[in-house]
Order: structure tokens, then C-alpha cells, then sequence
């Protein structure tokens, strides 16, 4: 497992190059005038071109690549030109948002997704079944921004009964940064009334994202439930004499995860990667609203730590789906 | 995170909502067709319902209040950071600064051209408007605790327009040799010397833009460089005079500002003590948060159904004031647009009544001309073209333009595109065709300012302006000035090349002969809005904000909408 581990860390560092270097010639391909972004259409050729100097937006782009390699070399990842603050804060700040949202979102999908699977499964065919396959198709039906529409005008503005946008209550101090999820640091930090803001602003765009994992797993893992209840290992262990619950959850279970692991390995990177939409409803400062508005507003140098962090993360996060595998599954091996 | 702003200060991830219809609507109808598919109908249909369409507009009791009545909450599209009155030159960073820096005069809101005291207590200049002396008020200082004195603020301005990060251009169209011609007479006097007749001088100095005056310590203390002075460490921090302090900002969410407790201008009861400022992109959302009672005033939503109901709903006040700003399609002067009657002949499809009464539900108001009526020289006589469909198939044949011939419309996402399908249906009728092309506000701005050969560029362009200040030559130049083409980084990017349009342009800066100057631009108003129209002036645009009605003070800022001063502003409970 270690050479696996080490393996595939050593892959990451081919993947980041890759990236940059795609990235940042394809950037600046677009059309697109940074300095022109900047400083406004009002402004003058000559504040134009000061403000191409102060970035460096002036010099060749090999000579700029060389240089953001540089930078990055040390950690760098050079001044974002939307907030005018290092990226590598920005990312701080907004990447641990969207991980909260994802984190919460994956908990509010998939443990009832799976709960709903095993008593679907249970009682396949039976009016049980039929209601979980039916609130599964109206999961993954649904568009999230619809439904984040519905919640923020049902549960937030007609009932009042959580905030509708933002990460915490206007004027609200954020918790001493400590991971950067404002749940978690309020709590470390003894803010509880800041964790508790953070989970109320956190809960509705949680549930619009939470519904097409809800109705994607339940699917899935139904499915593979009833796949693996036929099989000869379960009916030995049944047998044998073995109670109930323990086979559904050591054998059944354990082997029927084995698709949804997957799954769930590419949901969290679709939901880390940033979700525009939900965040864009709810005001909510995440990773995908600084994503979209960096690409939109050539803010390169955002537009390249962005894409580094996703690309980092999706390479991770399959990573830890294969350890997964190997646990769940010791008769798996890599080569 | 700041988004990229457009000239009307709108962002261009959200501009106007692509449907035609509100949130409410849309949850309407999806609920209907929700319940024709069997998925939740019942429901959905429940969360239906429209806001009340009658009513005094401003006169019922506002949402019910369950957070600091002292506090501010203002719900905006976007804001961005950048503290700095030397480079800020867009609304994000705006809406926060107005309220944090002064300059020595201010324009007096809900005007373009009267002006009141700020850091200066009076003025005046000798005959020739050439000498501007201002006499400071005294014991006045900024936040830090500095006295504010004639050296602080020529040293600010001075740096304002040699740094060149944006601004500087305002105040330096009329000084150009700031360390020679700004003079400290005594440390309670600053003189301007300008050499030469300048009668606008005062509205550059009371303009919102590089007039703020930062304290003098900023510079010593942090600059990195004498490129720098302090520039960077201004775009995490603000040091000014103004009512409102810098407390706090989170890039993306929101600033926090404070009551500075040592304003010239003293508190009263009722004034915020804190003023925070969100952004929440979605207009939907904003007035969502709005009746919900979570904020106490947003910028309008781009969906013309939202201001409405907002407007017909008495729990709110919108102000229907008219901001300076003109919006327009750009008529390149390239290609089948070429000759004037072509571009007549667009003039004639455009059907401004029914688009501003049945599109834009009279969210905004008719165009007069190609100047925004509050301009000064605006020409109340202004040829405004009659829609006329006949006329222009008849100009098109004279200008040669065949008929089927395909024509390009270019806009960016969210904005303009409703202008675009009208026009399109009127080119149908006129048997011409319309290619309407979307692009991002990024690409449209460097297809805007980017010199690029005839046949790489759109026929037309949707577009607004305002001027910096209210001087009718400082609104034409970036736009109509032959010496303003995309290659000079500049707007005139329908290539409009009129000698005579380019030497009034000109001479408006030098003229100050009232008389002489209004025949002037009377004369420009013709060339331009009916002889060889450089664009189809589309509708001026309305401030439309709207705060809860236990919010009082609020006066429209006609020059630069959507910046706000939230200085006189208060809650009455």
C-alpha cells in the first residue's frame, strides 16, 4: 500500500505541471484584457499599461510562465486580480467553504441513501420500494438550482426559517481560522453561536446539492444490494447460522458499497470542485463562485490556482477511493 | 471576490436574469409542470403567487425587524476591494469607498451640477475661472488621527494623478503639473493654478472619482516603492476623513463599516452606526432577502418584473430617480452599416415605446437623444427617430444595403440581449436578418477595445456611458472622438469618424461661453442623434433601488448610480 501511496503522490506532481502548463497558456489565450477588467473601462492607455507592468502581464509569456513556475516552486501562487489578495489566501478562505457545503451535503445524501437502499432492498417490490425508488428518480430529477430556489423561497423567505444567503449573519465575525470551515473553527475556538450560524447558512444549499446524491446512491446501492444478496457468500453466511444484521452489514453491505465508493469518490470531487449554481443562489463564497468569476474576469493567476487545487484534489481523492477499495475488498490489488 | 464590472456597475456572471419572468413566476410555472409530470405539483403550486400589485408605493410598515436596528445592511451585486482613490474607477469598490474618502467638494446628491462643502468649507475662483482657491474646514483630521492640512492633500492628489493606477486622469485633465500647480498658500488654503480658463475644474473636484484624499502617514508608512506609495497595502486598508471607517471585508461576502466618532459633520440620532454591505449576485435572492427583512436595501434586480413588484409593493420604497446613464447599440461605421442612412435606417427598426413599456415594464426611461437628459447641453429639442418600418427599407435601398443581407448584433451575457431579439424581429419585418452573438463580459470588452480587421467585428454592440462628471465633452470623448478608436483603448468602437462631431468634442473642454457652447453641442446633438447617428440610443437608465420604509435620507446618486453615501441615512422606529 505504500507504494501506492508513493506512486501515485509522485503522479500528482506530474499531473501539476501538466496542469500549469496547459493552463496557463490556454488562459491567456482567450480573449481578454486583465488590465482592462482592473481597472475599468474609464481608464486610460496609460493606466492601461502601468497596471499590465505592476501584474507583469507585459512580458513575454514564456518569461511569465517561467516566473509562475518560480513562484509556485515557493509556494507562490501569486496575487488574484478580482480580490487583490494572494491566491493562495483566497483559496484558503474559499476552499474550506465548499468542503463544509460538500462535506454536509455528502452526509445529508448518502446516509439515507443508504438506509432507503437497505429497506428498499429488504422489502423489494413492496409499496416500501416503490416509494424509495420514487423519491430516488425525484432526486436526481430535480435540478439542485431548482430546488434552491424552492428552499430559499419556501424555507427561507415564506417560512423564515433559515438565512438565505451568505456563510454567517451579516456582520457576524468569523470564527479564528483555524481549518477554515466555520462550523468546525467555532467550535474548536469556543464560538458556538458561530458554528451554529455557520450550520444554519450551511443547511439549505446542503440539501439542494444533497438531493441528486440522495437519489444517485440510493440507486446505486440498492442495486448492488440485491446483486450481492444472491450471492454464495451471503447465503453461507446465512447458513451458518449468522444473525441477520450482522450479514447485511459485514457482508452485504460491506461488498455492495464497493460501486457506491466509487461514486461517492467522484460526487465529492464534482461537489469540492465547486457547485456555481447552488453557491450562486445562496450567496454562499465558495470555491465555484471564485472559479466561474475568475475565468470570466481572465483573473489568471486565480484561474490557475484553481484549477491546481481541483486537479490535486480529484488526484487524491481517487487516490483514497482505491485505499477504500483495497479495505473493503483485501482481494483487490494494484499493480 | 470581486466580479468584473460593467460601465453600468453591474457584473457581468449575473446582468440581467436571462428569463423574462420573476423567481415567483418561475416557480409558477415549473410547479405546473411539475404537477403535469407527477412530481411534487402540489406543493410547488402552493409556493406560487405573485406580490401585491397595488398599493401606495412606500407608505406600509417594512418586514419585521429582528436584528440591530443601528446596522446597515445593504444587499449589492458585487463589491471589490480596492481602497485607493487613485485607482478605483468602477462601482464594486464604490459602493464602499464614497462613504470612507472625500475630496474638497462634493456634487450634491440628487443633482449632477450643485455642489456642496466637504473637506473645503468654501471656494471660489478669480474671473477666469482659471485660479480655484479652497479654503479647508478646520480641525478636521483622517482617521489616524492626522490633521487634515493643505500639504496632505495636495501630496495626496499629487500622487493621485502621477501614479497612474486609474483615477488619476479625473483631476488630471485639468492639472498637469500637479507640484507646480497645486499651491499651499497656508495650511488652512490649497489654490489650484490651472493657467488657463477651467470652469469645469469644479466638477472634476466634487467628482466621486480620484478627488478622495487619503491621509499622508499611508505613503511614509507603506509604500513599497515610489510606484507603490502605499497602493498595495490600500487595497486591504483605507485611511480617509469619511463618516464611514473600514472595519472589516471578506472578499466575496461582505465589508463592515463603522461610524468614524470624530466626523466633521457630527451624528444624530437614528444615523447606522454600522453599515455592512453583502453581496449577493442573485437579483431574485436580493430582494428575497429584502422581504425577508434580512437587509435594508438592495441595488435593483436586472429582471424588470422584480423592480416592479418591488415597486408596487408599499412595504418598500424605490427610487425612481434618473441616473446619467445612456444605454445604446453601437452602428459600426464599417461595413453595411457604412453610411449614415443605414444607421438612420436602424434608428427607424428600433421600437423605443413598446421596448421601454412593454419590455422593460418602464424600468427604465425613453432615450431623448444620445445624450442622457441630465447632461448639461442636452438639447430638450433632441430628434428622436420615429419607428418606421417603410422608412427603413427605403434608407437601407439608398444606402445600398441589399435586402436578406445578415447583420451582426453583439452583447454580452445578461446584458442586451432583449434589446437584440426586438431588434431582430423589426430587421425581419424589414427583410434584413439579425445574427444576435452572446459573448463573456470578458471577450465582449476586448472585442469593444481590441483594433481588429472589418470583417472580425460585429455590426453592432450593445453598450452604455456616463460621464465622470456632468460636462457633455468629457461624455462624448471616450465614445464618439476620432481620436478614441479601439486602438487608443478607447470606446469609440463603431469606428464613428465625424470631423466636425470630433472638433466640437474638442473645443467643449475649452468653451465656456455658455451660449456658444450650448450651439455648439446643440449642433453636435444633430449630427448625432439624426443626421449621421453613430448609434440607436436605446433608454436612460432609472437608480431603481429600493430600501424598507423605516429607512429614510435616501437621495439617488444621478451621476454615478448605485454608489451610495450612507451618511444620510437613518432608521426612524
Amino acid at each position: 500500500m505504500g507504494r501506492l501511496v508513493l506512486r501515485r503522490l509522485v503522479f500528482v506532481l506530474f499531473v501539476v505541471w501538466g496542469v500549469t502548463l496547459i493552463t496557463f497558456f490556454l488562459s491567456r489565450v482567450v480573449p481578454g484584457d486583465p488590465a482592462r477588467l482592473i481597472a475599468g473601462p474609464r481608464a486610460s492607455a496609460a493606466a492601461l499599461a502601468h497596471i499590465r507592468a505592476i501584474y507583469g502581464l507585459n512580458e513575454p509569456l514564456a518569461q511569465q510562465y517561467v516566473r509562475y513556475m518560480s513562484d509556485l516552486l515557493h509556494g507562490n501562487l501569486g496575487i488574484s486580480f478580482m480580490t487583490r489578495r494572494p491566491v493562495t489566501q483566497d483559496l484558503r478562505t474559499y476552499f474550506p467553504a465548499t468542503i463544509e457545503l460538500t462535506v454536509l451535503a455528502l452526509i445529508l445524501g448518502v446516509v439515507p441513501a443508504i438506509l432507503a437502499a437497505m429497506l428498499a432492498a429488504r422489502r423489494r417490490a413492496s409499496g416500501v420500494d416503490q416509494t424509495v425508488e420514487l423519491t430516488a428518480v425525484a432526486g436526481v430529477s430535480i435540478p439542485a438550482f431548482w430546488l434552491a430556489l424552492l428552499l430559499q423561497y419556501v424555507v427561507g423567505v415564506k417560512l423564515g426559517w433559515l438565512p438565505i444567503t451568505g456563510r454567517l449573519a451579516a456582520g457576524a465575525a468569523p470564527p479564528p481560522h483555524i481549518t477554515g470551515m466555520y462550523t468546525v473553527d467555532g467550535l474548536l475556538s469556543g464560538h458556538i453561536g458561530t458554528s451554529v450560524s455557520a450550520f444554519e447558512h450551511l443547511l439549505l444549499p446542503a440539501i439542494a446539492l444533497a438531493a441528486g446524491v440522495y437519489g444517485l446512491m440510493t440507486r446505486i446501492v440498492r442495486a448492488s444490494l440485491l446483486e450481492v444478496t444472491g450471492e454464495d457468500y451471503v447465503r453461507t453466511a446465512e447458513a451458518k447460522g449468522l444473525p441477520r444484521r450482522r450479514v447485511m452489514l459485514r457482508h452485504i453491505l460491506r461488498n455492495a458499497m464497493l460501486p457506491a465508493v466509487t461514486i461517492l469518490g467522484l460526487e465529492f470531487g464534482v461537489l469540492a470542485g465547486g457547485v456555481f449554481v447552488v453557491e450562486y443562489i445562496f450567496a454562499f463564497p465558495g470555491i465555484g463562485q471564485y472559479a466561474f468569476n475568475a475565468f470570466a474576469a481572465s483573473d489568471y493567476n486565480a484561474i490557475m490556482g484553481v484549477t491546481l487545487l481541483v486537479a490535486i484534489l480529484y488526484t487524491l481523492t481517487n487516490l483514497v477511493v482505491d485505499l477504500i477499495y483495497l479495505y473493503l475488498d483485501p482481494r483487490i490489488r494494484y499493480a | 471576490m470581486s466580479l468584473i464590472e460593467d460601465e453600468r456597475g453591474r457584473w457581468f456572471t449575473v446582468g440581467k436574469e436571462p428569463t423574462p419572468f420573476t423567481r415567483r413566476e418561475f416557480l409558477r410555472r415549473s410547479a405546473i409542470t411539475g404537477a403535469a409530470l407527477g412530481v411534487g405539483g402540489n406543493l410547488l403550486a402552493a409556493c406560487g403567487g405573485s406580490s401585491s400589485t397595488s398599493g401606495q408605493t412606500g407608505t406600509a410598515s417594512p418586514p419585521k425587524l429582528s436584528r440591530d436596528p443601528e446596522t446597515l445592511i445593504v444587499a449589492t451585486v458585487s463589491w471589490s476591494p480596492d481602497f485607493d482613490p487613485a485607482s478605483y474607477f468602477v462601482n464594486g469598490p464604490a459602493i464602499i469607498d464614497f462613504s470612507m474618502y472625500e475630496g474638497l467638494i462634493r456634487t450634491k446628491l440628487g443633482t449632477v451640477d450643485q455642489f456642496q462643502p466637504a473637506l473645503a468649507e468654501s471656494w471660489s475662483s478669480n474671473s477666469d475661472k482659471s485660479v480655484w482657491t479652497f479654503n479647508l474646514r478646520k480641525g478636521v483630521t483622517f482617521w489616524d488621527g492626522t490633521p487634515v492640512t493643505a500639504d496632505a492633500i495636495k501630496s495626496a492628489y499629487i500622487r493621485t494623478i502621477t501614479l497612474g493606477v486609474g483615477a488619476g486622469s479625473v483631476l488630471g485633465t485639468w492639472v498637469t503639473d500637479p507640484q507646480k500647480q497645486i499651491v499651499v498658500v497656508d495650511p488652512g488654503t490649497l489654490k489650484f493654478d490651472l493657467g488657463a480658463p477651467s470652469p469645469p475644474f469644479q466638477n472634476a473636484a466634487a467628482a466621486i472619482w480620484g478627488t478622495g484624499v487619503i491621509s499622508p502617514e499611508v505613503p511614509k508608512q507603506h509604500s513599497t516603492g515610489p510606484k507603490d506609495q502605499g497602493h498595495q497595502w490600500l487595497q486591504s486598508h483605507a485611511a480617509g476623513t469619511g463618516a464611514y471607517m473600514l472595519e472589516s471585508f471578506d472578499p466575496g461576502s461582505q465589508a463592515v463599516l463603522v461610524q468614524n466618532p470624530h466626523y466633521w459633520g457630527g451624528w444624530k440620532k437614528g444615523q447606522f452606526k454600522k453599515v455592512i454591505i453583502q453581496q449577493i449576485p442573485d437579483g431574485s435572492a436580493r430582494r428575497e432577502a429584502l422581504e425577508s427583512g434580512a437587509v435594508d436595501m438592495i441595488t435593483p434586480s436586472s429582471s424588470a418584473h422584480d423592480v416592479q413588484a418591488l415597486k408596487a409593493d408599499p412595504r418598500f420604497f424605490t427610487s425612481t430617480a434618473k441616473a446619467m446613464y445612456l444605454e445604446y447599440i453601437i452602428l459600426g461605421e464599417y461595413g453595411p452599416l457604412q453610411k449614415p442612412e443605414a444607421r438612420q435606417a436602424v434608428n427607424y427598426l428600433f421600437p423605443h415605446d413598446a421596448y421601454v413599456k412593454s419590455v422593460m415594464l418602464n424600468t427604465v426611461a425613453p432615450a431623448h437623444g444620445c445624450f442622457p437628459d441630465l447632461l448639461a447641453n442636452h438639447d430638450p429639442d433632441s430628434y428622436v427617430f420615429p419607428t418606421d418600418v417603410d422608412k427603413a427599407k427605403q434608407l437601407f435601398a439608398q444606402a445600398g444595403v441589399a435586402p436578406g443581407t445578415e447583420f451582426t448584433y453583439e452583447f454580452y451575457t445578461g446584458y442586451g440581449d432583449q434589446a437584440g431579439a426586438v431588434l431582430q424581429a423589426q430587421f425581419e419585418q424589414a427583410g434584413m436578418k439579425l445574427k444576435l452573438l452572446e459573448k463573456a463580459y470578458s471577450a465582449f470588452l476586448a472585442d469593444l477595445t481590441t483594433p481588429r480587421p472589418v470583417n472580425q467585428r460585429a455590426d453592432m454592440y450593445f453598450w452604455s456611458w456616463y460621464p465622470d462628471y456632468d460636462l457633455a465633452a468629457d461624455y462624448c470623448w471616450p465614445i464618439l472622438n476620432s481620436a478614441a478608436l479601439p486602438k487608443d483603448a478607447a470606446f469609440n468602437s463603431g469606428y464613428y469618424i465625424n470631423s466636425t462631431v470630433t472638433d466640437i468634442i474638442n473645443k467643449g473642454y475649452t468653451e465656456f461661453d455658455p451660449t456658444k457652447l450650448q450651439s455648439m453641442m446643440t449642433q453636435l446633438q444633430t449630427i448625432i442623434n439624426q443626421t449621421d447617428p453613430p448609434w440607436v440610443p436605446v433608454d436612460q437608465v432609472l437608480d431603481n433601488t429600493v430600501l424598507r420604509t423605516d429607512v429614510k435620507g435616501y437621495i439617488a446618486n444621478p451621476l454615478t448610480g448605485w454608489v451610495y453615501n450612507y451618511y444620510p441615512l437613518y432608521r426612524v422606529q
